[in-house]
């Protein structure tokens, strides 16, 4: 489990590899139709990639976390096809009012590439 | 530096609306796309037992709009090279309607949107600020 007293400020927690596929792409689509753009991700598509590796990586998690706050820095949009890799680390975390914050950040960066795509920073008001 | 009048002046002041009926199927479909199935957000019998009292919709399902908004008024300068800044103010529920916009910052350098998502009440779920980063080709500009 991961609880707050195992964040580790600066620590990489772990990393997972994202296949930007034909499916992929079509999955998104179907729920928000009007992101079409050519082969490119769409800039929504930021949440299913850094989601899907923040909850593969910080698993299990205590039932209960809030997710408080987000950002995104998009650099540059991977192509269908692209293969992705995101990185997740503890930023920081505190006690305020009795609450347990987390920030963690993410990068994704294209492999073929190298180049970093986009990064991410989600704050979480963590339950146990 | 200050931008050049005539680049503000092709912003528009206001973002196009983005909305979106939150039904379970949406709710779903969104926990397969993230592979975040939180009971809270797919688990009626969880849910109810939580303080939120029931379902409540993942926040980054509401913030997608705001991407949806931002291509909408600037075209690809509202896809590329954008950061965007949000809090999470509110449950989206069951059953709400969301819709995403943003306004211009009159006095911002580089030119910066106030964003943000309000349920069918007009109260905000998501607050936040959208910004062109530095670099890349040319600033934020209207399609």
């Amino acid at each position: 489990m991961f609880d707050f007293e195992r964040f580790r400020p600066g620590e990489l927690i772990g990393a997972r590899d994202f296949d930007l596929s034909e499916q992929a792409l079509q999955d998104w689509l179907a729920l928000f139709p009007d992101d079409r753009d050519g082969d490119l991700m769409p800039p929504g598509m930021m949440a299913a990639v850094s989601i899907r590796a923040y909850s593969d990586i910080l698993s299990p998690r205590p039932p209960g976390n809030v997710h408080a706050a987000q950002e995104y820095r998009l650099l540059r949009r991977p192509r269908q096809g692209a293969q992705l890799t995101t990185r997740v680390l503890c930023a920081e975390k505190e006690i305020r009012k009795d609450r347990r914050w987390v920030t963690f950040d993410s990068e994704t960066t294209d492999r073929e590439s190298n180049e970093i795509a986009f990064t991410g920073r989600m704050i979480v008001i963590w339950a146990a | 530096m200050q931008p050049q009048p005539t680049q503000r002046n092709r912003l528009p002041s206001e973002l196009a609306p983005a909305a979106l009926d939150v039904n379970s199927t949406v709710i779903a479909h969104y926990a397969r796309l993230t592979d975040d199935f939180n009971p809270i957000h797919v688990d009626p019998d969880f849910a109810a037992t939580t303080p939120m009292g029931g379902i409540i919709a993942h926040g980054m399902l509401s913030m997608s709009l705001i991407w949806q908004a931002l291509a909408r008024s600037l075209g690809q300068a509202g896809r590329e090279r954008i950061e965007l800044k949000v809090r999470f103010t509110r449950p989206v529920r069951l059953g709400d309607t969301v819709t995403a916009g943003g306004r211009l910052l009159p006095d911002a350098s580089p030119a910066c949107y106030e964003v943000w998502v309000q349920n069918q009440a007009g109260d905000p779920v998501i607050v936040g600020t959208a910004q062109r980063i530095p670099g890349g080709a040319g600033e934020m500009a209207a399609k």
